[in-house]
């Protein structure tokens, strides 16, 4: 359902913080939160053109009956619109099948895995895959519980970047939360820019509603993050990459995610708006 | 066990002549017995369930069909009993003498019953016109006897019920019942009755409570089974 | 630098999508052809890859069989197994044959990548230490899984997706059997569940393809021999025996591998363990019968050239050993297929039979154990998995010709019907069955499970509020085409009931009653409402239950629309005639 944010609920402290996150984002945006407390160590999630396995590390999917219980009790502190998913198709007995028809869906920045590699910059491959899979775009929040008061859209001028800010408008319209675009040049006026948006349709609304507009040019990268609103939710599209490569975003979205404490959305290539 | 073509067209929830033709091309297993389909009950049931096909499992004896009871103005009434006299100068007053005369049944209190008038008279007034109201809880009261009951009270006064045609209230229809379908069958009635102006002037010269049940019992004779209307 | 992407396809990415540039250059049966071609001869080297693990095995601890401590090899390589699926590569999945099946009824074709060699290699790990099971299954799923990601990384479409996934299946089992027609048998009778012209050609391409690799590199796995067998009446009449017997064996085995399925877990939790006592007790029967042991083509090839070793007992001893080691190495957990072992059996059930004749009638010249250890595989084999296509097939082409066709036909159909008394549903659909997770196409529950809540919902109703009078709604009601109105409270919007028109048609044109009556007075409160995320057979029992047309869709108390049953037909029908295959 394009209304429900899906959110996998982690039973640790950690996990809880993300879980205020996914709160305040379905309160501030006013969609239902559907929370899968995980009983089994592997899910599946069926794309259009492949099947995602999501391993889980132990915290996920054991003592289950207590992480259902937390669940209720912040979903209840916090008086928001919430229901428990119950997975109906099952690949094996013990493989259950996640629905992938949601508004947005919650991860953390690694699902499974090696703790090692839990530096800020890095995504996960589950993750990873996920959004190169999905039709909705990925909320990623920071570690600890952060409200956001605007949205920062990345706007780098290519396909996948447009879907970012497409995104970035209907959030505006579900929170109320005012938005800003944030674009690193890269040798391209930002005449190039305007005519992107002008091709969509979306700059004269850009102007007329007084969107501020962060412009940097080739060089000051690092020292115009600085500039970024840290109370902002950044909204970045990533790109696919064929057979072969995998690297779904460049090195400049690293940069940024080892660099600002911000909650992040990211929107895949096959993000779809209806 | 061994049921007829119609009793498995019930089942089964199709037409005779679909399960005829079926029968017919072999598709459901059927036994052939003078001339006419016969379908063994248990069989049928494994057969639909297969498919995924609801069964409706019809109790097939007569002495199970439920006595659907006529709804009727004239039982109701009796039941409700008919009051003369009945003190007020306002419309909680007369609601208040009114809860206190039902026969109520032992799980329900005057004072519950008197919210539930006042909550309903507050939405939308329930003066019908010509001098007429009838009160009602707001919603249905478990407990009251199948078919309900209307309690008729004649007022000492004429109260102002801010009624559709402005007139003050002389009588009170206060309509008890347990389910929407019942209520609304006897306000039916009573409207139907209240649009005859004979009654409604009958209705202000009653003195005595004889003389008015018998009179509803002949309007109500009037009105022919499934609501449908002579007369008038 | 990140590349400029052409904005209006987000899908036509990187150069190394040339392939997929070029084949869609292509008709879209030939794109089929060309991929089912490529996926026929990579599952052909899949199971060469199999076969040659497996000589390897048995090369290495053939000789050490006899020994004592010969138990702990397939003890060992059941636990390793376990361990290397689960902990290693963590493909938590079941068995190999209803996971493609369930990924072409349910999921689109989709199968998982790692699935495309982690059977295989657990496989080698239980059989080649000696576990009873078949190469088979291991090798259907890695053909599958190699399709399937195939056909999605050429962002081909599910239904084409689905055949490529068959073709998988098709070339699996004809490069295993080297007979590229029961290759294609398989895939249509027991994996597409299908025989329809659109899916023949590729599958056969597949099935061909795989066989050739499959004997350019190693040979036969069951020799063929054009045998000649002198078949009287009386060796016909005995077919009927041994259908039942087959049938017999096969029952025997379906519910002792069922019970230990469901048992064992009770007994020994760690899986690990399990599979290892499971293993360690089947090497235990192979130091008695060693035929028992391994996926049993020795066995078969000894049967079929009656080469067997002599002896009633021992025949019956066999079939029992190879029943019950069968059941453990899969029971308990171990990887593998069922259907080499249902061949194994059925020769030796046949081998049983025709010397229990030669006992009791010793004067009739009966046929050769040959004959009947070929007709007993067919009957089992058809009683297991239900294909009996697949038997005939299979044994034909083993045989190379047409002698024993009837008594083929005869026993493996007899032997189905027999056995499916007891177990109704083919071993590899068994558990889907359960689950409600085998959607055959054009079959209702296929349509049923396509179409959607959201698909159907019609929103076009008009709304009214509990405070309403009657006579407000009446005119509502003039002005509307619709049957049902649902009430809507006025200040938080939460949906509070329905008013069905035919319930207060009475009531409607008395104007009496026009201003003493408000809406929540005639609304039905108790509505039965379905939720978008219901699934269709289960809306269609709430109609049937309620006796209604429509029905209210809520979700989180807000109303969204109507569902009726006359759109759904018309969506039904719609639905059923695109799934045909033109």
């Amino acid at each position: 359902m394009k209304n429900q944010l899906l959110h996998i609920f982690r039973n640790t402290p950690f996990g809880r913080e993300i879980f205020l996150q996914t709160i305040y984002f379905c309160k501030t945006t006013g969609l239902h939160l559907k929370v899968y407390v995980p009983t089994h160590p592997q899910f599946l999630m069926y794309f259009a053109n492949e099947v995602v396995t999501v391993d889980l590390d132990k915290p996920f999917f054991r003592s289950s009956e207590t992480a259902r219980e937390h669940a209720k009790e912040l979903i209840r502190a916090a008086g928001v619109d919430a229901s428990f998913l119950e997975p109906k198709g099952f690949s094996a007995s013990i493989l259950p099948d996640i629905p992938v028809d949601f508004g947005v869906m919650t991860c953390p920045r690694v699902i499974s895995g090696v703790s090692s590699k839990l530096h800020l910059g890095h995504i996960g491959p589950n993750v990873r895959t996920i959004i190169k899979n999905a039709e909705f775009p990925v909320l990623i929040p920071t570690p600890i519980y952060k409200e956001w008061r605007r949205i920062i859209v990345f706007f780098g001028g290519s396909a996948n970047k447009i879907k970012a800010l497409l995104y970035g408008i209907h959030l505006q319209l579900l929170s109320g939360n005012p938005m800003m675009l944030f674009t690193y040049a890269e040798n391209k006026p930002k005449a190039y820019y305007e005519q992107i948006l002008e091709e969509h349709n979306v700059l004269s609304g850009i102007k007329s509603g007084g969107v501020e507009w962060l412009f940097v040019e080739k060089g000051h990268f690092k020292e115009a993050l600085y500039d970024v609103p840290p109370d902002g939710l950044m909204i970045a599209g990533a790109y696919g990459h064929g057979l072969i490569k995998e690297v779904l975003f460049g090195d400049l979205m690293e940069e940024m995610h080892a660099m600002l404490p911000n909650n992040v959305v990211i929107v895949g290539p096959h993000y779809r708006e209806d | 066990m061994e049921i007829d073509i119609k009793k498995a067209a019930k089942m089964i929830g199709t037409s005779e002549a679909t399960l005829r033709r079926w029968a017919r091309q072999g598709k459901i297993p059927a036994r052939e017995r003078s001339g006419a389909y016969v379908f063994d009950r248990g069989e049928l049931a494994k057969w639909a369930r297969r498919r995924n096909l609801t069964v409706m499992d019809f109790p097939f004896s007569a002495d199970t069909v439920p006595a659907i009871r006529e709804v009727g103005l004239y039982e109701s009434m009796k039941r409700g009993g008919v009051f003369l006299s009945v003190p007020g100068s306002d419309v909680e007053e007369v609601l208040e003498a009114a809860s206190k005369l039902t026969p109520l049944p032992n799980t329900v209190d005057w004072e519950t019953l008197l919210d539930q008038l006042l909550e309903r008279e507050q939405l939308a007034s329930t003066g019908l016109g010509h001098g007429v109201a009838i009160p009602h809880p707001r919603y249905p009261m478990e407990d009251i006897p199948a078919g309900g009951m209307i309690t008729t009270c004649f007022l000492q006064q004429e109260v102002d019920f801010s009624a559709v045609d402005g007139k003050p209230v002389f009588i009170l229809f206060l309509m008890l019942s347990n389910d929407t379908k019942t209520h609304l069958k006897l306000l039916s009635h009573l409207s139907f009755c209240l649009r005859d102006r004979a009654f409604i002037d009958f209705l202000r010269e009653c003195r005595t409570t004889e003389m008015f049940l018998p009179k509803v019992k002949e309007m109500q004779d009037r009105i022919k089974p499934d609501g449908e209307r002579g007369g008038s | 630098m990140e590349k400029e992407e052409d904005p209006d396809a987000p899908m036509s990415l990187h150069i190394s999508s040339l392939p997929r540039r070029l084949l869609s250059k292509l008709d879209e049966r030939l794109q089929l052809i060309i991929v089912a071609a490529v996926v026929g001869v990579a599952a052909g080297y899949a199971s060469v890859l199999m076969n040659l693990g497996l000589d390897l095995a048995e090369h290495v601890l053939g000789p050490l069989r006899t020994y004592w401590y010969a138990p702990f090899f397939p003890a060992c390589g059941a636990a390793l197994s376990i361990f290397f699926m689960r902990n290693l590569i963590k493909d938590l999945g079941g068995h190999g044959v209803p996971e493609v099946i369930y990924s072409i009824s349910k999921r689109g074709g989709l199968i998982r990548l790692r699935s495309s060699f982690s059977h295989i290699i657990g496989c080698l790990l239980t059989l080649g230490s000696g576990g009873s099971a078949g190469p088979e299954a291991p090798v259907v799923i890695s053909g599958g899984s190699i399709g399937s990601n195939m056909a999605s990384k050429l962002y081909l479409k599910e239904r084409q997706r689905v055949q490529i996934v068959g073709c998988g299946a098709a070339a699996a089992i004809a490069a295993i059997f080297n007979a590229p027609v029961t290759g294609i048998a398989f895939a249509l009778e027991a994996v597409l569940g299908e025989w329809t012209v659109i899916n023949v050609v590729p599958i056969a391409i597949a099935s061909i393809l795989g066989t050739e690799v499959s004997r350019a590199l190693q040979g036969n796995q069951i020799p063929f021999q054009h045998r000649a067998f002198h078949v009287t009446n009386l060796d016909l009449t005995a077919c009927l025996g041994l259908a039942f017997l087959t049938a017999v064996s096969s029952v025997i085995l379906l519910r002792l591998l069922s019970y230990i399925n469901s048992k064992s877990a009770g007994w020994v939790a760690p899986r690990w363990l399990r599979a290892a006592l499971g293993g360690g007790l089947v090497g235990g029967i192979g130091l008695l019968v060693p035929y028992v042991l391994g996926e049993g083509y020795p066995c078969i090839r000894s049967v079929i050239s009656a080469q067997y070793p002599p002896g009633l007992i021992l025949a019956g001893m066999s079939v029992l050993a190879k029943i019950l080691a069968t059941a453990l190495t899969l029971g308990s957990g171990g990887i593998g297929g069922i259907f080499a072992p249902c061949l194994v059996i059925g020769s030796l059930t046949g081998l049983f039979y025709q010397r229990g004749l030669t006992v009791l009638l010793p004067q009739i010249p009966w046929a050769g154990e040959s004959y009947f250890g070929l007709l007993g595989m067919a009957g089992v084999t058809s009683s297991v998995i239900q294909a009996p296509m697949t038997g005939i097939f299979l044994i034909m082409e083993i045989t190379g010709g047409y002698d024993v066709l009837v008594s083929v036909a005869l026993v493996s159909v007899l032997s189905a019907t027999l056995s499916h008394f007891f177990e109704p549903f083919s071993v590899y659909h068994a558990e889907l069955i359960e689950r409600g997770d085998l959607l055959r196409p054009r079959t209702d529950a296929r349509v049923l499970s396509e179409l959607s809540v959201m698909e159907l919902l019609e929103r076009d109703c008009h709304v009214v509020h509990p405070d309403m009078r009657l006579r407000e709604f009446a005119h509502i009601v003039e002005t509307s085409h619709r049957k049902y109105f649902p009430v809507e409270d006025s200040r938080d919007g939460r949906f509070q009931g329905m008013i069905h028109l035919d319930d207060i048609r009475p009531y409607l044109f008395d104007q009496g009653l026009y201003d003493s009556v408000l809406v929540e007075e005639i609304m039905n409160r108790q509505m039965v409402s379905v939720s978008p995320e219901d699934e269709l057979p289960d809306i269609l029992r709430k109609f049937d239950e309620t006796h209604s047309w429509s029905l209210p869709v809520v979700q989180n108390g807000r109303f969204l629309g109507l569902i009726s049953k006359a759109t759904l037909l018309d969506h039904y029908r719609k639905e059923l005639v695109a799934q045909e295959a033109e």
